[in-house]
Parts: C-alpha cells; structure tokens; sequence
C-alpha cells in the first residue's frame, strides 16, 4: 500500500514512470511478443487442462439406453418416404412432416414467417417452420428442449442431409413412448437454412412485439414450451455414417456451456461414434498424449479463424443469443463401404444426450462459457488466454498514459519557466476542443456509415437512379466514405499538444475496444490485437523519419477495407485459377463487395456484429490514427511552434 | 348380561342410523376417454352432513376430525385447497370437471360476526399452516407477499347470514411437487382410507405415471341465520389423466390396467357408489356393458354416460371395466377445440427487462365477457402503465380495473381486469417487467433453475356447455351436472406457470468478496489514514527519524543506486489554511 504514499508516483520524475519512459518502445514491443509467445504457449499441455463434466445432474451414460432396432427401421421407413416426398414437392413436404408428427402423437403447429428483403426494391420471401411438440408427462410444461433439423431441398449447394428429419422423428417416435420426461421436447424443423431458425427463436421469444418489425417478420407462435434449456441441432447427411462433427461456434462467436460439449463427447464415445469438434476422417478420439504443440496450435487456430468471423457455423449458432445451449451433430456420410455408424447408433446417442439433459435440475450454469478445444478432451479456459488479449490492451493503456504524463510534464516546465524564470511566452494550455470535435467527427463518420449502409432507402435510391445492384450500392457507399476519411485529417489543424490528446484519446478507444470484444469473443479480439498493436506501439508524435515512415505505411496497409479486400483476393484466388487480370479484379470487386453486403444483412436481420464494430470502432480509429500521423508529418514540416528555445 | 349387550347394540344400531341421516357419504368416478386417446378418470368423495347446532362439529363420524376442528376454530366457510402435478391440455381434453393451478393452490372465504382484515390474515396464515400439516404439503409457505384478495374473479358457493361480510384469500404455490407424500395424508381423510371403495384405486405407484393428476379438499358451509342449523359438505377429488399408450403401450386400456388393480368393492360407509362412463363418442366398447345408459342434455350439447351402480353390482368383489377400442384404424383425430382456452408465456431476450404475455382465446361464434387474473410475485417488479389488452391491432376497452401494487417483500401484484373477446379471436394481455437481483439469501435452492410465477385464473360465464362437466354450484354429487341446463356455465381455467431465470449471482462469490474486501480496507486503512492526517514531508537525512521497515528499505535502495544519494530539496507541503 505504499503505492497510495510513494511519492515517486506523483511526482514528475519517479522511478517507475521514468523506467516505463525510457524503455517504452521496448517494453511495448515485449508485451506484443509475450503475448504471442503465451498464445503459442497455449498448446502445451500445462496451459490447458483435460475436459472434465462440472454438472453432476448430467450424469452422462448412466442410464441404458432403451431405443431398439424397430426405431432404426422406422428411421430407414421414414427417409425412403421423405427422398420420395422431397422429389415430388417443392419446398419443404410439409403435409407429409405434420402428418407423421400427428401420427407419433406430437402437438404440431406451422410458423410462417416474411423476410421483406432490406435492398433491391423490397423482394419478400416467406418460409414456414413445422414443430411438433411432445408435453412431457411430468411437468406443466414450464421447461423445453429443441431438437431441431433443418431442410434443405435437393439442389441445394450445401451438404445433403436427408437423414436429418428420419432420425428426428424417429427419435421422437421413441420419445413419445417413454413415462420419464420431465421437460418438453420441441421437434422442430426449419427452412432456408438460418433465416428459419432465427425466424423461429424470433417468434418464440419475443411474439412478434419487437419495434423493428421491417425486416423479418417472425410473428407469434401457436404454442410454447416454457423456458428453452437447450437445443440440439441434427445436420445428418446420410443413413450411413462416418463420423460425427461437433460445430459449436454461434453468431458473434457465442459458445454452448463446455459441459454440454462434454456431455455429447462421453455419449458419442459410448456408443462408439467416432465424433468430436473439427472432426475429420482420419483423426483419432482421445490421442491427447501423442499430439504434439504444433497439432494443438493448429486445431486451437482453427477455432479461432471460425469463431472469428462471428457467422454461426449451423443452426445451433442461432440460440446462443437467448443463451440456449445449443450445439450441431453433423454426421458426415461414409464414403467407403466400411460404415462407423449406423442409424442405431446416432439415435442411442441423442436418446443419451436427452435423457442427460432430462436430468438437469438447474439450466447450464457451471462450467465454462468462454473457452478454446484444444483438443477433444482438452480445453483453454478464460482464465489462461485472457493474458494474450491483456498483454495487447496494456500497450495501448500504457503508451496512452505516458504520452498523458508527457504531456503534462511539457506543459508544466514550460509554465513554469515563464513564471521563475521570466522567459518570454505566452502560458501554455493544452486546447481540447479541436480533439474532442475531430473524436467526434470520426466516430460521427462511422456512425453515418453505419447508417447509410443500413438504410434500405439509399440502395433503393441508386437502384432507381443508376441501376445499381444492392451490392454495387454498398461497395460505393463504402469507397465514398474511405475518401471522406482520407480528407479528413485536413479538414483539421493541429497544434502538437492538441495532436497528442488525440493520440491519447484514440490509444484509449482503441484499448477499450480491443478489450470489450476479446472479453466477449476472444478469437475476434485476438486476431484484431495482432493487427493493431503494431499501431499502438509506433503511433507516437515526434519520431524519427524513418518509423514515421514506417508508421505511415503500416496504418495504411490495415485499413479495414483493405483488410476485407485481402479476404476477397484470397477468396477469389482460392476459388478461380488462371483468370486474366482484368477479370480477377472484377471477380475481386465483386467478392468484396459481396462480404461488405453480406455484412450488412447479417447485422439487419441476425445482428451479426461484423459490421458494427468495422463501422463504429475500426473505422473511425483508422481515421484517428491516420490523421495524427499525417498531421505529425505536417509538424515536422513546419517549424515546431512549441520548441522555441 | 346378555340383556345389557343386547341393549347396547340396539343404541348402536339406532346411533348408525341416525348418523347415516344426518351424514352422508357417496362415492362416484367418472371415467371420459379424451379425444386424443388419453382417458380422464375423476374420483369424488363427497360427504355431506346436516347439524343442528355448530357443537355438533365436534362429534365426527364420516368427517375427518381435523377438518371439523378447522371448521369449528375459524371463521371460515369456504375452503378450497388443490395439488396438482401437470397441466391441464384444454385445447385436446376439453374442461375438467374441477380445474386448478398447477402446483398447490388455495383460496378460503372467511364469514362471521365481526371480522376484521387482521382476524382474517392471522386465521388465513393459521389455515394454511394447518393443512400444511394434514396434506404434507408446504403450504405453511402462503403469507401476506404471495395472497392476494380476488375482487371479480372468485364467487362464494357457500351460505351465509346474511348482513355479514365476506373475505377471500387466494394463493398459488407453483413451485410445489406434488407426489405420494400428499397423497397418502389425502386418502387418510376418506372414512374407507384406500382399503376398501373407489379409494383402493389410487395406487401411488400408478398415480404418478399420469400425464396430469390433480387432488382437492373442498369444504362449504350453508348455515341458516335463524335456526343456526348447519349443512357441510365435505368434497375430495382426484383427477388423473393416463395416456394408454405409456402404460400397456396399446390403445385398449381397462380399469386394471391403468390403476394397477380392480376396483375392491365398495366402501360400505358410503350411501352411493356409483361410476359413471362417458360413451358419446361411442369409440370403446365396454366390458362388462352397462344397462344403465343415461343421456345429458346440457346447454345444447348431448352426453351419453353409461353408470354402473357398484352397490347393485359387485359390493364385495373385485371389478373391472375394460375399454376395447372398435375402431382398429389408426386415424389421427381432429379435435375441435373448446371455447375458451388461455396461455401464458414470457417474452423477453436477456435478463434485463421482458414480458408477460396471455393470450385468451375465443373459439366461439359470439363475443365472451371475461375476467383475468393476474398474480405476479413480488419480485417480478411489473409496471402496470405498459398493460395492453389487444386483438390484433386494436386496443380493447377494460371494463372494470382492479390492480393492486406490489410492494418488496410483503404483498404481490395483483390484477384483476374484465375485457371482452371478440368471437373467434385471440386477445393478448401483456405488460413489462423487469428482472431484479434478490438477496442473496433469497435465492431458492438450485437457484439457477429459476423463480416461479403462478398461472393467471380466466373466468367467464359460458353461454353452451360443450365440453363442460362442472358440477352446477347448488348441487354436489356428480349426476346433479345431469340434464343442468343454465342461462350460462361459470369457467375458470388456468394457464401455466412460468419458469423465470433471475439473474443469479456466482454463491461462492460472496465469500470471495467478503475476504477481498476486509483485506483491501485493511490494507488501505493505514496508509489512507496517515494520508489524510499528516503533513508530507520528504526528509533527505532523518534516517533517524525512520521506522525500521523504512530503514531497511532505504538501505537497499541505496545498495541498489550504488549509495549514490544526492541530496534532495526538503519540501514541505503546508495544508491551506487561508
């Protein structure tokens, strides 16, 4: 506590202030690389711990399974009658879903749902969702759980998962004969892949009250389960099963509770699937001892470039936000004649899974939220990678004080020279004001971003004008404001304490952001840390000419759309071989004006916070960080009205 | 001797049957195969007993003493106390013949000479702890913060002197689980107990694979003014609802089957012994068929009920009625739903501000009066100004308004609004609440399950009796609903409760912030103490003056900065004093 009494603190020229001074750049710089080297270190076996289940009411496994061949015929019966249904109807066969839900004794209902298009001269699409409720016989149905199957139709572009609805209500067929249920189970299946999910859970939680009902129209539904406690979403692509994959990573990197990761892990495991998170053919359950840091830290970077485009990677994604636990099974088809997993085996698995959840007292609350798989049986807990994101947030909050401290020390010894010493000159103050507007400015400009983008009116406007596509609107809106951002920093003129409180000022909103999103989604907030530390670290007034230089270039190359354009030439790269340069750059402009659109539509209709955060903090950052350092370069030109003797 | 034995059997016999005059008990069942399958059975034990003078109360033959007691030492009147685990599905199984909330739920009208509020709340908390102890229930839980006075919703089917007011206290407990423990204590009140009668068919072991099962003590008074004379009428119910299909996995089911056993007899105290078997739809044949078919017009809707008079047919030997179904078809059935039906259901994303919605529906081709009633915990702050009564888009007119303001702690809110439903239409009720966090303490046991809310009570007075077999109120045995046509049909139903997800703090944090905090004051204490009371002042060589934790420290600074110690200006900071 003698920190409260130091005065070394407090003065100007203390030790820990004068150290941190002196070293600064390097001290920065270490922080960078020892968060880099403690997420390498992450890998290792004593930064990560062996997966563990904290519920005891789960008690995976403990019960016999009681699911017998007659439900596997009756799957194989009711996938020869969906292949033939899905041939002969268009869309979703929904007669032929209710009636075999009435037949097994559910509670059915259809939701209809409109999605009036924000762009391209308000086009409608409506899709229906069909569930079939099964009211557990000991409880007044105040808790549920969703099982949930998407349909796709035959030309669909994604995966075949025909099997998914079988197996539903196969299992729901079971389901249905069993006394000890002690929740609801929601039997649900959806359409246009995502839009019906979120249409669903739309309509289930907020029964169509909420303000913003332009865009989709989710309406009511007919009949509730009470409290959801959690979901589980079936991507089945065949009766004939290799392997499963566990997805897990919901919209803006939410995460189902670790146990129920866990509780799916013992259940496969039991019944001898082969099943885990990023599975692919080859790889081995439980082979924890034999892998070495570089298999870890590849998986571990694997989850981390998924999680951190904030898209959900399945149906599942879509819960999180009402904090339902939910996770995809996706079974992945045998290809070879030597099957892993038949139908008998998927559905032991969900009857173990349920009758696991059917225990729980208490919804998920233990365990852990926030974490990375290392493995199948290991993970990274909040705990143990914070330090990466910490490290990177210190260097801005540290550059940010020793510039405040700097500054103040400058504006002090000039003061008082002109009172003890008599030198000539006015008294200096530090002029807020213009910092503050152009803070204002920047954020102000992101804001209107935001808002043009999102505002169907201004697409609808150049369609009509032009003859603009939706995603040539939004790719020009975005290039005028990228030139509004370039004017910027002249519209502005600094003196150079006035260009260090903005330093300061855009150092602390960085930080701030930086920490906010890598709290609430780590792999986001990493990847962002490694790009604009390097800011932070070299972002100062009054250096030498070649960092200045440097510095210049660096902000440059990082602006967030040049950043998604590197996606687009990546993507469009990886997609088209040989293509002539003029096309490749077409095929470019496209792709990124096709991630820019998509952006906004998932931010409009899921809120995906993708486009949020590039428009309200990346966006108007850049701005701030280019401004001070053009304005530095006009400084250094100019002679320093500050340094007169 | 023999003489004096002979004398006393006679007063006995004599004894008997002047009870059996003035105290009766009937036993009946009523056995409905619902639409969807499933087969509602309804047990009803009524007795009934004329006394001259309230003294009597205290001489018990068919009555449980306990109830007597109750009825002797309060002012009440009305008592009405259901358990109940499941819900009630009115749109597949139409109206029960007795409805209630689910969970434990209560209500007693309070009558007599000059009673206040407090004699009333002090005997209503008495009441309630009594029952607690007859039925192992925990309903010594009800107090003034979860009772509420329903002001439209609730009429009185009891009789009083008149000139005297009445109170009603109504409570729900929907936390409460209902199970044998309850219904043990319950079958006791009966005079046979489970031995013998209609009670032997209450196995616990089968009751509690029912899809919803439900048992009520009700007790009214009906007390003349001038002669002081007293009728009570003593009615326990059970109504169970089984879905063939758990039980033998088939659609034919017989009274054996879903009870576990057959019916042992009948219970010789009881003046009548009857089961009654709904066959309007005619889907099952009985075995053994009865004679005696009887058919209902009640309110324009026609019931065939085929009653078996267990007294006349099988008084000391097991029986059974077997249900085989006529029509092998497997048809999924359309089941028309009943005219009224409500649901309840919260609508909210995160923890920091919902909804409750309820929607009531009218299925009827005329408009329906009705009146809700809303009863939300204290800690479900819930503002009364966001309450929107809508059909569709339009804003529906509340005829009457009565709301009760929650207050932390002591007493619930309390709604109470009469609206119309327009024919045909579904009409939403729903106000805004917010989500709090309680103390700490208050958190119930597996806190993270979530908080109760007790379900809304919607009454309405039906204009036809379609699905209806409620017992009219001047009656109360079960064939009085025969052939009891009204103007209209009083309902109440309940919708469900609702599981609510308080925000939860992490329990062990308390602790940790406890240690946390006690170490950070004291740590800061000292410091900040001699901060804020003494004058700073650097001293360059008063190393005498040091304590001796800041001579070791200045000694190895100075090792440290290789005794380079320059000299330092003495400052002084003198505290402002102008």
């Amino acid at each position: 506590m003698g920190i409260l009494t130091d005065p070394s603190l407090s003065s100007n020229d203390g030790g820990i202030v004068k150290v941190l001074a002196q070293h600064k750049k390097k001290i920065c710089f270490l922080l960078y690389i020892a968060s880099l080297g403690w997420f390498c270190c992450l890998g290792m076996s004593d930064f990560n711990h062996s997966a563990y289940l904290s519920e005891n009411a789960l008690s995976p496994g403990l019960v016999y399974t009681e699911i017998t061949r007659d439900s596997e015929k009756l799957a194989q019966q009711y996938h020869t009658e969906f292949l033939h249904e899905r041939e002969n109807h268009k869309g979703t066969p929904i007669p032929w879903i209710l009636a075999k839900m009435k037949q097994i004794g559910l509670e059915t209902h259809t939701h209809n749902y409109t999605l009036n298009y924000p762009f391209g001269g308000g086009k409608v699409f409506t899709g229906t969702n069909i569930y079939g409720i099964l009211r557990a016989p000991r409880i007044g149905s105040t808790e549920g759980i969703v099982y949930s199957a998407p349909f796709r139709p035959k030309d669909s572009l994604e995966a075949d998962i025909s099997a998914s609805i079988p197996i539903l209500l196969a299992f729901a067929e079971s389901a249905r004969r069993k006394n000890y249920w002690a929740k609801d189970f929601i039997f649900l299946v959806t359409d246009n892949e995502q839009l019906g999910i979120q249409a669903w859970l739309e309509a289930y939680h907020l029964g169509g009250l909420q303000n913003d009902q332009g865009i989709l129209n989710s309406g009511s539904l007919p009949a509730r389960a009470g409290a959801l406690q959690a979901a589980l979403n079936l991507e089945i692509q065949g009766m004939e099963l290799d392997y499963i994959n566990v997805k897990v990573e919901g919209l803006n990197g939410g995460l189902p509770n670790l146990d129920y990761f866990n509780l799916v892990q013992r259940i496969t495991a039991k019944e001898r699937i082969s099943a885990g998170y990023k599975q692919t053919a080859g790889k081995m359950k439980y082979t924890t001892h034999s892998t070495k840091i570089e298999d870890n830290l590849k998986h571990i970077l694997s989850m981390i470039l998924t999680q951190a485009n904030c898209v959900p990677t399945g149906n599942h994604g879509l819960f999180h936000q009402y904090r339902i636990e939910a996770l995809t099974l996706q079974g992945i088809k045998a290809k070879s004649s030597h099957q892993r997993a038949g139908v008998l085996s998927v559905l032991k698995s969900i009857e173990g899974i349920s009758r696991s959840l059917n225990n729980l007292l208490e919804k998920f609350h233990q365990s852990f939220f926030f974490y990375i798989l290392v493995h199948n049986d290991r993970f990274i807990s909040i705990g143990d990678y914070m330090p990466c994101a910490i490290l990177f947030v210190a260097v801005f909050f540290i550059k940010s004080f020793l510039m405040w401290h700097d500054l103040n020390k400058k504006v002090d010894k000039w003061n008082d020279d002109i009172y003890d010493k008599k030198c000539e000159g006015e008294v200096l103050e530090i002029h807020y004001m213009q910092s503050i507007v152009a803070f204002a400015c920047a954020i102000g400009l992101g804001l209107s971003l935001n808002f043009v983008c999102k505002n169907g009116a201004v697409s609808e406007f150049f369609a009509v004008k032009f003859g603009f596509t939706t995603e040539n609107t939004v790719a020009i809106v975005i290039l005028c404001f990228v030139l509004v951002g370039l004017i910027f920093p002249f519209l502005f003129k600094f003196d150079e304490l006035e260009l260090k409180v903005l330093q300061i000022g855009s150092q602390i909103f960085v930080g701030c952001v930086l920490l906010t999103v890598s709290l609430l989604n780590f792999s986001l907030g990493f990847l962002l840390g490694i790009f604009l530390t390097p800011l932070g670290i070299f972002n100062e007034v009054g250096q030498n000419k070649v960092m200045k230089y440097l510095n210049s270039l660096y902000i440059i190359l990082c602006h967030p759309v040049l950043v998604i354009y590197y996606f687009a030439v990546a993507i469009t790269e990886q997609n088209f071989d040989n293509l002539a340069f003029k096309d490749f750059i077409e095929k470019v402009f496209m792709a990124f004006s096709n991630i820019a659109t998509y952006g906004v539509v998932d931010n409009l209709i899921y809120g995906n916070w993708m486009f949020s955060i590039t428009t309200l903090a990346l966006f108007p950052a850049w701005i701030l960080y280019f401004s001070a350092n053009l304005r530095d370069w006009a400084l250094s030109g100019s002679s320093r009205k500050v340094k007169v003797e | 001797m023999f003489s004096r034995l002979k004398f006393c059997f006679l007063i006995l016999v004599i004894s008997v049957n002047l009870s059996e005059q003035s105290e009766q008990y009937h036993e009946e069942l009523f056995i409905k195969p619902l639409p969807n399958g499933f087969v509602n059975t309804f047990f009803q034990f009524t007795t009934r007993w004329n006394m001259a003078s309230r003294e009597d109360l205290l001489h018990t033959k068919l009555t449980p003493r306990p109830i007597a007691e109750v009825l002797y030492n309060y002012d009440v009147k009305e008592l009405n106390i259901a358990l109940t685990q499941g819900l009630w599905r009115y749109e597949l199984w139409g109206y029960p013949v007795v409805d209630s909330a689910p969970g434990a739920e209560a209500w007693a009208w309070f009558n007599g000479d000059n009673l206040t509020e407090s004699h009333v709340s002090r005997q209503w908390k008495d009441l309630t702890s009594t029952f607690s102890g007859i039925l192992c229930a925990s309903l010594n839980n009800i107090d003034e913060a979860n009772t509420v006075q329903p002001k439209y919703s609730f009429r009185p089917r009891f009789v009083a002197p008149k000139n005297t007011k009445s109170f009603i206290k109504y409570s729900t407990l929907p936390r409460e689980n209902v199970c044998t423990e309850n219904l043990t204590p319950w079958k006791k009140l009966l005079p046979c107990s489970s031995e013998q009668g209609f009670a032997s068919l209450l196995n616990s072991g089968y009751v509690h694979n029912t899809n919803y099962h439900s048992v009520k003590v009700a007790i009214r008074t009906f007390q003349e003014a001038k002669t002081g004379e007293l009728t009570m009428e003593l009615v326990l119910s059970a109504n169970l609802v089984f879905d063939p299909i758990l039980i033998s996995s088939s659609k034919d089911y017989s009274i054996r089957k879903i009870f576990g056993q057959g019916l042992n007899g009948v219970c010789p105290m009881s003046s009548s012994s009857k089961i009654y078997v709904d066959i309007t739809e005619d889907k099952f044949e009985l075995v053994p068929d009865s004679d005696d078919v009887k058919e209902s017009t009640r309110g324009a809707s026609t019931t065939k009920f085929a009653i078996y008079d267990m007294k006349v047919i099988s008084p000391n030997d097991l029986f059974n009625i077997a249900f085989v179904k006529k029509d092998k078809q497997n048809l999924v059935p359309i089941i028309p739903p009943p005219i009224l039906t409500a649901h309840r259901y919260i609508l909210a994303k995160g923890q920091e501000e919902g909804k409750i919605m309820t929607e009531v529906t009218n299925n009827h081709w005329a408009d329906l009066n009705v009146v809700l009633q809303e009863n939300i915990p204290w800690f479900v702050p819930s503002y009364m100004h966001t309450l929107t009564v809508k059909n569709g888009n339009e804003v529906l007119k509340i005829k009457e308004f009565h709301y009760i303001p929650g207050n932390d702690r002591e007493r619930p809110y309390h709604l109470e609004i009469a609206f119309t439903v327009p024919a045909k239409s579904t009409v939403k009720v729903y106000f805004d609440f917010d989500y709090i966090f309680l103390k700490w303490t208050e958190y119930p046991p597996d806190a993270n399950h979530g908080h109760y809310i007790g379900s809304a009570v919607v009454t309405a007075l039906l204009p036809v009796a379609k699905n209806y077999t409620t017992i009219p109120v001047e009656g109360y045995l079960f064939e009085h609903s025969f052939n009891a046509s009204r103007p209209s049909y009083f309902i109440q139903i309940h919708t469900e409760s609702l599981l609510l997800s308080l925000p939860t703090p992490d329990f062990s944090m308390p602790y940790n912030v406890i240690c946390l905090t006690c170490t950070v004051i004291a740590l800061a204490f000292g410091p900040i103490h001699s901060v804020t009371t003494k004058i700073l002042t650097v001293d360059t060589d008063g190393d005498e003056n040091k304590g001796f934790i800041k001579k070791v420290i200045g000694k190895i600074r100075d090792k440290i900065k290789g005794k380079k110690s320059a000299p330092k200006e003495s400052v002084e900071e003198k505290p402002k004093s102008e």
